[in-house]
């Protein structure tokens, strides 16, 4: 198809108006207009022409409308397999829509009949809008990364891809493939996961799991089958083994055993009784001979003796005498050095209480000399204590008058009595001067006659035998000061506790005589009681306590000592020599004694002995026969122990083993009771198995289990076939996938050989990827760096969009399908070096393809050449 | 004399590998076969029935499942019932066998040691229980060794006979001739779940209600009428059973229709009572195999159980059925992989399956999109 005009009425900014640009030739075409000119105005227009119906009211139909409204109408001639053809369609209103016959003018297909001719002849005969291969301004920017919710990315992809999707639906199954690969992933999403393990909550997962739960049933089942079956072979040996038990010919066997074993047991006993009674008179025989042997070698041993005894006596007589002898001798001395010691040790007790007395009578006399020293200084004490008594009792009489008082109150009494001075010198006098002796008087008083008495205050005189004269002094200039003085005079005097100046003058001096005097007293006293009087006086009266003397009494006079205990020592130490002398032989004396008193005892013990024993030997009158018939005896018992040891062992011969025949009977009694015992365990056995047995027979554990392994089977083919079943459908995905992608790879091996030498124009050397989704370039190598588009210059990227169109449209044309290519602005990120280089090559690519471009930029695309159409407006 | 010979009736068998309503229905039927068996005594007047082994299927088979047969047996009270333990329910069981002997109704004898049962006055049994699951040693020895004078003379065992087909005769197994070198009138055998004659006096009565897909002859029991000591007895088969069991193979064929060669192997009566296995093989196109799987999909309500084995069920190579997924394309290329990767020559039959099934799903997914 080849684009021949446009026309458009009535359409945006020509509201009401006709504009139209063309013709177009087979090669370049360019339109350069200013903006706002209408260029995309056309491009709109031609593109709702092709692709919406007249009857549309779709956004960008409506976008197309005038403000004033009214109908837009758009018409393009092209040519199509050699004829020319004009569509012409009103939208919005007056609506219609017509495909002519350009060479005839006759209407070939109208209203649906049009659209459906542009559909079969355009759209679809070519697979596509082979018509148009545009790039619009700023839509040459399309995103590789396909964010298709992108509106603008999509429609400038649904551009591209709009060219040529049949035929890459057909080699690479298209919407039909994404359908059928979406089902089966949706298929197998259900079963399995990525990694082709059994998906949760799903079919392969659940039979997966029930297969696993079945096996873990039927291990439990397994058990119990296994535990149940124990149980019956436990109780088919235990019945075996109860019913041997109960064999009535076994007991029987077994007590006729028993009776015989008692019976034989029996004679035994028998017989070992008669044995056991000769072997006791046997023994009784050798007892009694035992004996008279005995009785014989004692008469024997008793005549011995007696002879022995006889010297023993002889002997220890002998030594008795020795013994008493030595006894005597010994005890002698030892009485008479016992004296020698008795006297000196008398001695020496003497010296010892002479000694002690005299100690203590020294004691006593040192206490004495003390008590007396100690009465001294409470003697000497008596003064000072009393002065220092008299002192503190006048400190505390005398008022207590400093001599800063005295200072104060000197001070005050001279000033009072310049006061006074002045006072009287000022103040009114009264002279009296009686005749005779007549007396005056006031307040009692006698006054003095020719005497200035001042009149410095309301006085009243009485004068004898005339009466009383009241004197009233006038006002006065010194009267205040005066009395003022006078009342401090007064108050200080008061507050000292004296009546005038001399009085404190005399307390002050008695104060001081006073703390002289106890001064002095103290002094004196801490010089005769260093430890204070108290102590000395506590002192005093213990030493009067221990020497018994009353506190009044007088003290007795000083004694001297008549011996020393020194010469005491010295006779002391002389005396326990002499008894120590006097000791020594004692012990040596003492043992002398004790050995002959022992000796001597030792015999007459011996004697003793000897006596009763001789006593006890003396022979019985009767002995000799005694003897006769004790020899006799023997002879006689020796006979009877040779009868009596044949009969035993006689006897011994004929006793069977009793023990034996004993063990044989316990034996068969055991085993008997052995058999009763494990009956009865039997039994127990038995009650418990058959429960055990009956509660696992009644959960139909055998069935349960036999039930559960057919589950089982089930559910493991079950879970097989899911698996199998994922595979499947992971094997088809995988199929489908490699299928389109060797297809897609087939159909872009032509397109990438016509991409190749465009872009070797522009980036020499550069190696590029094509994205078979997107059919755009996605990265190109230059210098062995790979960029992906979108990191490019927005020139670079622009100029390979533009590239790809352009080896599309080539190989359209060489399958003979001429492609007019559209560019809307485009080119405007690109460089001039590398617009020259585009400019060559659409140059180039249209010479065997209608190009037509629309731009704003005059002067930058007037070297691009080619033919020069213009916006015509207002021509019909 | 005239008397019912069974055995097998394996009561309480759990069937674990049906789904519950299959294994419920199972199970009852076979006491309802023991009610049969009952039943057909009465109808055909036999005295004595004989159990030759394995009346319940394992050792401690429910009480109310022991309590149930008890009872049936009990409401036939004119026949002697001889009830003997087999492999499943061997001397072994002696819980099984304790209970039985406690609760047995009074025409139940037990036949629970090798002893001579003397019923009436002209016949005696002479049982040979199974000690254990697996005795290891003949036990029908001791019938040689015993006589009977006067008496028709019925041995009762349950086991496996004489392989010939073996090199060494197996001490454990019964020997086939026994009931002619024991002077048997007739030996009754169980263990063997299809009837069969192995002498004119030794049969296997097969059990009265088949329980697997093993191919068993019908099922049913055996009624034997021998008129005195010696004489050879009359054997006749009597049918019984409720469910039947298919085991059927269909061998599909490039060319013929599999809908039609399904409907010839598929029984058309009594569907309700079948169990049906099917197992397919042979090689089908696409569409012809999913035409066909779909419509066993469609059968399967129509029987007891149906389950359909479709593992050897090839596909075969054919350009119409891929054309239907695509004629051309990616869709066509993954298509023809996975049609070549059907293909054993150089993997495994599992690797060929799935893409057996992988190309099965393209199939179906490719139909539905075309449809939509």
């Amino acid at each position: 198809m080849k684009l021949r005009s446009l026309k458009l009425h009535n359409v945006r900014r020509f509201a009401g108006q006709t504009a139209q640009i063309g013709p177009f030739g087979d090669g370049l075409t360019t339109i350069t207009a200013e903006n706002e000119q209408g260029k995309s105005t056309f491009f709109d227009a031609l593109h709702v022409l092709l692709f919406s119906a007249h009857s549309s009211q779709s956004q960008e139909v409506k976008s197309l409308q005038p403000h004033s409204g009214g109908p837009v109408q758009i018409a393009a001639e092209i040519e199509l397999d050699g004829h020319n053809y004009r569509i012409e369609k009103t939208y919005l209103q007056q609506r219609s829509a017509q495909v002519i016959d350009a060479s005839t003018g006759a209407i070939v297909q109208q209203a649906g009949d049009a659209e459906a001719w542009i559909e079969a002849h355009i759209l679809r005969a070519h697979k596509g809008p082979t018509g148009l291969l545009w790039v619009r301004q700023g839509m040459s920017h399309v995103d590789p990364t396909g964010r298709d919710k992108d509106a603008d990315n999509l429609a400038a992809r649904r551009d591209l891809m709009s060219s040529v999707q049949g035929q890459i639906d057909t080699v690479t199954g298209g919407r039909r493939m994404d359908r059928i690969v979406g089902r089966a992933r949706a298929e197998l999403d259900t079963l399995a996961t990525k990694t082709l393990r059994p998906k949760a909550n799903g079919p392969w997962k659940d039979a997966e799991d029930t297969a696993e739960a079945l096996e873990l049933s039927c291990d439990q089942l397994q058990q119990q089958v296994r535990k149940l079956s124990a149980a019956l072979s436990q109780k088919r040996s235990a019945k075996a083994r109860l019913s041997a038990l109960n064999d009535p010919e076994l007991a029987q066997t077994r007590a006729a055993k028993i009776k015989a074993a008692a019976e034989a047991l029996k004679t035994a006993q028998g017989h070992l009784a008669k044995l056991n009674e000769a072997s006791a008179a046997l023994d009784l025989i050798t007892r009694e001979e035992a004996l008279v042997a005995q009785s014989l070698r004692d008469m024997d041993a008793m005549r011995d003796r007696r002879a022995t005894l006889l010297r023993d006596l002889k002997a220890q007589e002998d030594a008795h005498a020795k013994a008493t002898q030595a006894e005597a001798s010994a005890a002698q001395a030892l009485s008479a050095q016992k004296e020698k010691l008795a006297t000196a040790q008398a001695d020496r007790q003497d010296l010892e209480a002479a000694r002690q007395a005299a100690q203590k009578a020294q004691a006593t006399a040192q206490k004495w000399d003390r008590l007396r020293a100690l009465t001294r200084t409470r003697d000497a004490l008596i003064a000072p204590r009393a002065a220092l008594q008299d002192a503190q009792t006048a400190l505390s009489t005398t008022p207590e008058v400093t001599s800063a008082d005295i200072e104060a109150l000197d001070a005050l009494r001279i000033s009072l009595t310049v006061a006074e001075e002045r006072h009287n010198a000022a103040a009114a006098k009264v002279v009296l001067r009686p005749e005779g002796h007549a007396k005056a008087t006031r307040d009692g008083a006698l006054i003095a006659p020719e005497t200035d008495l001042p009149i410095d205050a309301d006085m009243t005189i009485t004068l004898e035998g005339y009466g009383a004269v009241r004197l009233v002094p006038g006002s006065a200039a010194d009267r205040g000061k005066r009395d003022a003085l006078r009342t401090q005079m007064a108050s200080q005097l008061a507050a000292l506790g004296v009546a005038d100046v001399p009085a404190a003058r005399a307390a002050l001096s008695a104060r001081q005589e006073a703390k002289a005097g106890a001064a002095t007293a103290r002094a004196q006293i801490a010089a005769l009681a260093p430890d204070g009087t108290d102590a000395l006086e506590a002192t005093w009266r213990t030493l009067c306590a221990e020497l018994d003397h009353a506190a009044d009494a007088p003290l007795p006079a000083p004694t001297h000592e008549t011996q020393t205990t020194q010469t005491l020592d010295q006779t002391a130490h002389k005396l326990d020599a002499e008894i120590e002398a006097a000791r020594a032989p004692l012990d040596a004396l003492q043992q002398a004694v004790t050995q002959a008193i022992t000796a001597r005892a030792k015999a007459t013990g011996a004697l003793e002995r000897l006596a009763t024993e001789q006593q006890a030997l003396a022979p019985a009158p009767d002995e000799d026969s005694q003897r006769t018939d004790l020899e006799a005896k023997r002879t006689s018992l020796a006979e009877q122990r040779a009868k009596a040891d044949a009969e035993v062992a006689t006897l011994q011969a004929i006793t069977p083993d009793v023990s034996a025949l004993e063990a044989a009977h316990q034996r068969l009694i055991g085993a008997q009771t052995a058999d009763e015992t494990e009956r009865r365990a039997l039994e127990l056995q038995l009650a418990g198995l058959t429960a055990e047995i009956g509660v696992q027979a009644d959960a139909g554990v055998e069935e349960k289990l036999a039930e559960t392994e057919g589950q089982l089977v089930q559910a493991r083919t079950r879970a097989a076939r899911y698996a199998q079943e994922a595979q499947a459908w992971a094997l088809l995905i995988q199929e489908l996938e490699d299928a389109r992608q060797a297809a897609q790879e087939t159909y872009f091996a032509p397109i990438r050989a016509e991409l190749t030498p465009l872009l070797a124009q522009l980036h020499a050397g550069a190696a590029f990827d094509l994205d078979p989704d997107k059919m755009l370039v996605r990265s190109i190598t230059r210098d062995g760096v790979t960029d992906t588009l979108d990191v490019l210059s927005g020139g670079a990227y622009e100029q390979i969009a533009i590239l790809t169109r352009l080896a599309f449209a080539r190989l359209f044309a060489k399958q003979g399908q001429h492609v007019p290519i559209i560019l809307d602005d485009a080119l405007v990120h690109t460089d001039d070096a590398r617009i020259e280089a585009m400019f060559t090559m659409l140059a180039q690519t249209a010479q065997n393809q209608q190009i037509i471009v629309l731009s704003c930029r005059t002067r930058a695309f007037s070297d691009l050449g080619g033919t020069r159409a213009a916006i015509r407006v207002g021509v019909n | 004399m005239r008397f019912l010979h069974t055995a097998d009736l394996h009561l309480a068998k759990p069937f674990g590998r049906f789904d519950e309503d299959t294994r419920a229905a199972l199970r009852h039927a076979r006491l309802t076969a023991l009610r049969a068996i009952g039943q057909a005594a009465r109808d055909h007047k036999a005295d004595v029935i004989v159990i030759a082994g394995d009346t319940f299927d394992a050792e401690t088979p429910p009480a109310k499942t022991i309590n149930r047969a008890l009872r049936t047996i009990a409401d036939v009270p004119e026949v002697t019932w001889v009830l003997m333990p087999g492999n499943h329910d061997s001397l072994a069981a002696v819980e099984l066998w304790e209970r039985i002997a406690r609760d047995a109704p009074d025409n139940l004898r037990l036949a629970l040691a090798p002893e001579v049962i003397e019923i009436g006055e002209d016949v005696a049994i002479l049982p040979c229980p199974p000690t254990v699951r697996a005795p290891g040693m003949d036990l029908t020895a001791w019938t040689a060794q015993y006589e009977t004078p006067g008496r028709i003379r019925i041995g009762l065992a349950h086991g496996g006979v004489v392989d010939f087909g073996s090199e060494a005769a197996t001490p454990a197994i019964i020997p086939p001739n026994r009931a002619e070198t024991a002077g048997l009138d007739y030996l009754a055998l169980g263990d063997w779940h299809g009837q069969m004659q192995l002498t004119p006096r030794t049969w296997y009565a097969g059990t009265p209600e088949p329980d697997s897909f093993k191919g068993h002859p019908p099922a049913g029991a055996l009624l034997v009428d021998i008129p005195a000591p010696g004489a050879e007895p009359v054997v006749t088969p009597i049918h019984l059973g409720t469910f039947q069991w298919h085991d059927l193979n269909l061998q599909c064929l490039e060319g013929v229709d599999p809908l039609d060669q399904l409907a010839q192997t598929l029984p058309q009566k009594d569907r309700d009572t079948a169990l049906v296995k099917l197992t397919l093989s042979g090689r089908l196109g696409l569409s012809d195999h999913a035409a066909l799987l779909s419509a066993c999909e469609g059968l399967r309500e129509d029987f007891h159980h149906f389950e359909v084995h479709a593992d050897t069920l090839g596909i075969a190579q054919s350009v119409t059925d891929l054309d239907l997924i695509a004629e051309a394309g990616a869709l066509r290329t993954a298509a023809d992989n996975l049609m070549a990767a059907t293909d054993l020559t150089g993997r495994s039959v599992e690797d060929a399956q799935v893409a057996q099934i992988a190309l099965t799903h393209l199939f179906h997914l490719a139909q539905e999109d075309r449809e939509a």
